[in-house]
């Protein structure tokens, strides 16, 4: 298993989340992306991962000139992103708590015992 | 950024377009359409080509085909050979393109890039609505009333009105509010019951506009004077006679004024004002039955023979 087969599934979320603080643009997204440790993430991912949210009507664009190079193109959250990022938010921490508690040392007897008593 | 890089982008961005052949021309135009400016940004932050910081332009096509694609996003499937009984799912898909494209021209009429972010801004506006159509329907259901007004009264009360209309406005904004995962089953059921709710909504609406509207013209025949075409009073006692210089008086000892005191006199063939001093009837002369010594032609026939 490598960091970018999971990448695939939570992409869409870490762009929302992303997204949430401050309204960025495509490099720029790339790059609060891998400070905050998702390194392994393509430029080309983002890129679409952008286009089809936008697509889908979770993002706002809008276009602002830029001085030194060409305009750029500035992806912000509206109401329907705000409500995707905490429906996917919730399924991802529900999956993660579940992910955390089976990787705990001796995580599965503890759950098979509590069944038993249960 | 110079014309070496400037070269080197275009120069990507057809590799890229290259690989992505494939797709139908909107679909790969619409996925290509910023990727200059966002490789100007890769190619301004660092050194090195293109190709050594994102790979080749193959695998940065797959990669973006990969994320930007074909899983629950915003294009449709690219038909790989057009066959006959792909062809409703083809118009279907032209039609969404039609549709995205008039979203985004009329966007700048609400201030928005698309009109459906106006639309999705109005969808609370739509839960009270929906509620208040719920309520309506309900009311009219439980109630024996037939037609909606513009309570739902059921059973004629007020107090169950506003309560009703109350519960069913917050039950709406929470269904809405909670943006449930129904399956394709209950959303089309939530599809249909919302349009028949419309119909019904609409039908009421329009009916109880012509209520309000027609009101005017039905009530004014509450206020025909019943009395109008009377112009003569003839007043007869117990006995069956006539009764002269009768006084007609209402419950405030007011005089009842009825008719206008003009006879019509058969010997001359004219019409005479007779004297109005408040006593009936005018025309003695005309009354409908005469007893006794007046005029016994007139008068009912006796017991028969």
């Amino acid at each position: 298993m490598d960091a970018t087969q999971l990448l695939k599934g939570v992409l869409d979320l870490a762009v929302l989340a992303v997204l949430r603080e401050e309204d960025g643009y495509g490099y720029d997204i790339l790059r609060r992306l891998r400070v905050a440790g998702l390194e392994e993430v393509g430029d080309a991912s983002v890129y679409g991962t952008l286009r089809r949210l936008f697509n889908s009507g979770l993002l706002n664009a809008y276009v602002v000139p830029s001085d030194e190079g060409p305009h750029r193109k500035y992806y912000a959250l509206n109401a329907a992103g705000r409500a995707e990022l905490q429906r996917s938010g919730k399924i991802w921490h529900e999956f993660s708590g579940a992910m955390d508690d089976l990787l705990r040392e001796g995580a599965v007897d503890d759950l098979l015992r509590e069944r038993g008593t249960a | 950024m110079n014309a070496t890089d400037t070269d080197e982008i275009t120069g990507y961005v057809e590799a890229v377009r290259a690989a992505l052949a494939g797709l139908p021309e909107d679909v790969r135009e619409g996925l290509l359409e910023d990727l200059p400016e966002h490789l100007a940004e890769v190619v301004a932050d660092d050194i090195g080509t293109l190709a050594d910081r994102l790979g080749p332009p193959s695998v940065y096509a797959a990669e973006l085909l990969a994320s930007a694609g074909f899983v629950g996003g915003g294009f449709p499937d690219p038909p790989p050979s057009p066959r006959r009984r792909d062809l409703p799912r083809r118009w279907g898909s032209a039609l969404g393109r039609r549709a995205r494209q008039l979203d985004v021209a009329t966007g700048p009429l609400f201030g928005r890039s698309r009109a459906t972010e106006f639309l999705v801004q109005l969808r609370p506006a739509w839960w009270v609505l929906r509620g208040y159509l719920i309520s309506m329907v309900l009311a009219s259901m439980l109630g024996s009333e037939g037609s909606l007004g513009l309570l739902p009264r059921a059973g004629g009360s007020e107090l169950v009105a506003f309560l009703l209309l109350g519960v069913c406005v917050v039950a709406s904004i929470w269904f809405g509010r909670r943006r449930f995962q129904l399956n394709k089953t209950f959303r089309l059921g939530h599809g249909v019951a919302t349009a028949i709710l419309l119909i019904i909504g609409l039908s009421g609406f329009s009916d109880a506009d012509q209520n309000t509207r027609f009101q005017d013209e039905f009530s004014p025949a509450n206020y025909i004077d019943q009395n109008a075409d009377v112009q003569d009073v003839f007043v007869y006692d117990k006995q069956g006679k006539l009764i002269e210089g009768a006084r007609l008086l209402d419950q405030n000892g007011q005089p009842i004024r009825l008719g206008n005191g003009v006879c019509f006199d058969e010997a001359t063939q004219s019409y005479m004002s007779r004297e109005d001093n408040g006593t009936y009837p005018y025309c003695v002369e005309n009354a409908p039955f005469r007893m006794g010594e007046t005029s016994p032609s007139v008068a009912p026939e006796p017991t028969p023979r």
